[in-house]
């Protein structure tokens, strides 16, 4: 036992390498994944801030610096209080606006397009912030050793940046699209602006490795900063690949269900004689696009991996340098399986769902019957026969997809060179009292 | 209590710096016992201050521990042994006692909540309805704008002077026969589906499939009776202020953007309503008919005539219209509620002239746009 540990004498200051492993059996995530489940649909949903909370603590447990566990000391009230608040700012006031509008201006599509326009703009605006706060929740709750993480900066300049570096190019094409179509033909217009939406997918890689230098030169870890050093030069040419790719991809899939609504009147049915269509006359169009995103984040894994080298690589920490040892194929293989497992692990949910109504919910008759909708208590009946499997069935496919990606990024990350780790001393920042309420209303927290 | 007296190899941190020294840990009686050596000192942290890194499993292999004692303090034992004792010492530290000590007091809400609002179905009284009955007038008839300008958007309005003079007429007589201070207010929609609805505010919307499809003005009325019976019911009040809670409801425990909320006219598009509020609607139009003094046979023939199209759609998946024809009472049975009704005397609806009016209503349409009220300005 006492080999796997570092012998270091007392208060030593002397600088050691550091071993970052990842130690865990993701078999075991079955179990918490169901139990989480059980325990989501028994409390109404509420349970899931404390779901989270130890299917994080088992991540954290499971990352060892030298063979001794990370632990996060979150908690389940946190997250919930922090939901709460963002429900009272920012959700109810949004609802009732809404109803407001649409009471207000009965009808009028002016003013619910404008009304939605600012909206959009407004959660653009919050989601760089949310993501921040979230980071810097999960950092201060983050500890080695005793001592915690950080994030020392200003949420709303993350923000406004991560708003501004999207909302400038898009705002210039438009522009420029306005300008070619008002001096020539709207039609010249269009095509520019296609295009200009085409090229301004280039400002993405200047774009991730901006937001990955302000967010880690705002890192830190007890009373020492990390920095970060990389430019965006480096990511450009294979960025090109997953671009291209994924321009190949999304044209063959519009096509494809551009072909399919021209077949049998589809289009007609559906958009001008507003017949809602069967579900088996979806499904194919469910299977392009499942079909097209699985495709897309494969083609883009290459790229994925390497900019994940890349900002490991240029990332530092007193003196020592991070690397990443990600590859693009297992990455594929990491994005691939974990959309398989949801997928699968939904039709099972559907397929036993599925079989319980047949055998204890309403007659069949009733609820094939499209005319004669089954009333609503055999629909509750329903509801709560087939709910059940689907809450637990992803929450179980959802905690071990966390648990794979935790595993695979963890277990490819390296530190080298010595850090001196008793010179590392507890921070003096403040920790924020609740947590990232806004990313779990974006549903953004990956972790 | 279990308490093994060879001390087990621990790394102490004081979280003050991220260095560790070696340590020996001990199950004491009352506690954890942590010896450092050089410089020498000895610390108890009581069982019932512990805290864990995670749940300390049965199979654990190490554990990380705190104490509320010793805040910022740590000590990382790498030993299986050591983590399935501290389980018997220290039962709070494992997964199911934590998962259960966290999920008890939502368990029993939840069960409560649930108690309580079966408690108040059970009793009979339908909060929803009561909030419906509160609603301004004022709110009611914008709430009923948006739901038309979304439910019929690409349609025209039919409006035949004549046809929509007769439609009123027809109207008129119901509203007063309802003793409603207004009259009902009905538009006609150039729709070939099968259709009629009633949206809140005392508005009911017709489609020219339905004008086109039966086969005298009593049918007409008595569809008309039956979604001012809705209306008398304040059952699209209902509808809405319910869509509105279970879309909050759905957004609170899912955690969403509320976006969906801000799409009124997606909201109303959804409306059903139950087989109890349809046999509602039909005792009110059973009621209206007769103060009317219009024979109520028109609303059996045209139960006789949507049961003969149920029967042909099935045959060719098409055109399924929502509210007449996704009643949830068996057509026959409701058939058969109105042929039981005694005879009264009645008159015809409308008489032969008017009713040829109304049948050519959508020869002239108009933009619903121009209509002030339905799509524009704020009234
Ligand atoms: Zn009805």
């Amino acid at each position: 036992m006492h080999s796997i540990l570092q012998a270091a004498g007392p208060g030593t200051d002397q600088p050691e390498p550091i071993d970052i492993r990842f130690d865990g059996s993701s078999g075991r995530m079955i179990g918490l994944g169901f139990i989480n489940g059980v325990l989501k649909i028994l409390t109404l949903g509420l349970y899931s801030f404390w779901a989270k909370t130890e299917v994080r603590r088992r991540i954290w447990a499971a990352t060892r610096l030298n063979g001794e566990p990370v632990a996060y000391t979150g908690t389940g009230k946190e997250l919930l209080l922090g939901f709460l608040i963002v429900f009272g700012v920012v959700v109810i006031p949004v609802m009732l606006s809404g109803v407001a509008v649409s009471l207000l201006f009965a009808g009028s599509k002016e003013a619910l397009g404008l009304y939605q326009g600012v909206l959009y703009i407004a959660f653009f605006l919050l989601v760089g912030n949310a993501i921040y706060r979230a980071q810097r929740y999960r950092l201060s709750r983050t500890e080695w050793r005793g001592i915690r993480g950080g994030l020392d900066g200003s949420p709303g300049r993350y923000g406004w940046m991560y708003f501004w570096t999207l909302a400038a190019p898009f705002t210039a094409a438009a522009v420029l699209a306005g300008i070619v179509a008002w001096a020539t033909a709207p039609a010249v217009g269009g095509a520019i602006m296609l295009l200009g939406m085409l090229g301004m997918l280039w400002v993405l890689p200047w774009r991730a490795n901006k937001l990955q230098a302000a967010i880690t030169n705002d890192m830190r870890f007890g009373d020492r900063p990390l920095t970060y050093s990389g430019t965006a030069g480096p990511l450009y040419k294979r960025y090109l690949f997953a671009w291209g790719g994924n321009a190949l991809i999304f044209a063959a899939a519009l096509g494809a269900t551009g072909a399919y609504l021209m077949q049998e009147d589809r289009y007609i049915n559906w958009f001008v004689l507003k017949i809602p269509p069967a579900l088996v006359e979806l499904a194919p169009l469910a299977a392009i696009w499942v079909l097209t995103l699985i495709a897309s984040a494969v083609v883009t894994s290459w790229y994925r991996a390497m900019q994940m080298n890349h900002f490991a690589g240029h990332t530092h920490f007193e003196g020592a340098t991070f690397r990443g040892e990600a590859t693009g194929r297992s990455l594929m293989w990491l994005v691939l399986s974990n959309w398989l497992l949801s997928i699968g692990g939904l039709l099972a949910a559907l397929a036993i769902g599925g079989t319980l109504i047949f055998a204890f919910g309403t007659a069949p008759r009733e609820v094939i019957d499209e005319v004669a909708a089954p009333d609503r208590a055999a629909g509750l009946l329903n509801l709560l026969l087939i709910m059940p499997p689907i809450i637990i069935m992803t929450t179980l496919t959802a905690t071990f997809a966390q648990f794979r990606s935790a595993r695979y990024f963890l277990s490819r990350l390296k530190l080298d060179g010595p850090v001196a780790l008793g010179a590392i001393l507890q921070g003096a920042h403040k920790r924020p009292a609740r947590g990232e309420g806004l990313a779990q209303v974006f549903d953004i927290d990956a972790f | 209590m279990p308490s093994n007296s060879t001390a087990t190899y621990g790394r102490f941190s004081d979280g003050r710096s991220a260095s560790a020294r070696d340590a020996s840990v001990n199950l004491g009686l009352s506690g954890v016992e942590i010896r450092l050596t050089s410089p020498d000192q000895q610390m108890i942290w009581q069982y019932d201050t512990l805290k864990a890194a995670e749940p300390v499993r049965t199979h654990a292999i190490d554990v990380l521990l705190t104490s509320t004692s010793q805040p910022g303090a740590s000590v990382f034992v790498p030993s299986p042994d050591f983590a399935r004792n501290l389980r018997l010492s220290a039962p709070h530290l494992t997964a199911r006692a934590e998962r259960w000590r966290h999920a008890r007091p939502w368990v029993f809400g939840s069960l409560a909540a649930m108690g309580f609002v079966a408690l108040i179905y059970a009793a009979g009284w339908s909060p929803i309805r009561s909030m419906a009955g509160v609603l301004p007038q004022s709110w009611r008839e914008r709430l009923g704008e948006s739901a038309v300008a979304s439910m019929t958007e690409g349609h025209k309005l039919c409006a035949s002077p004549a046809g929509v003079a007769a439609m009123e007429k027809l109207s008129l007589r119901l509203s007063k026969a309802a003793g409603a201070s207004t009259p009902y207010k009905v538009a006609i929609y150039d729709w070939p589906l099968l259709n009629a609805f009633a949206v809140p505010g005392g508005q009911v919307v017709m489609t020219k499939g339905l004008i086109e499809k039966a086969g005298s003005p009593d049918e007409v009325a008595g569809v008309l009776a039956h979604e001012i019976g809705h209306g008398i019911e304040l059952h699209p009040e209902t509808g809405i202020i319910r869509a509105i809670g279970l879309a909050a409801a759905v957004e609170l425990m899912m955690g969403g953007s509320g976006g969906a909320l801000a799409n009124m006219g997606l909201l109303l598009a959804q409306l059903g309503y139950t087989r109890t509020a349809e046999h509602e609607a039909d005792l009110q139009a059973i009621t209206l008919l007769k103060n009317a003094a219009i024979s109520n046979k028109g609303l059996g023939d045209f139960f006789k005539r949507v049961e003969t199209i149920e029967d042909e759609d099935k045959v060719t998946k098409t055109l399924k219209p929502f509210d007449l024809l996704r009643t949830h009472p068996p057509t026959a049975e409701r058939e058969k509620l109105v042929r039981n009704q005694k005879d009264y005397p009645s008159t015809p609806a409308l008489d032969e002239a008017s009713w040829q009016e109304l049948k050519r209503v959508c020869t002239i349409t108009k933009d619903p746009a121009k209509d002030a009220g339905v799509d524009g300005a704020p009234l």
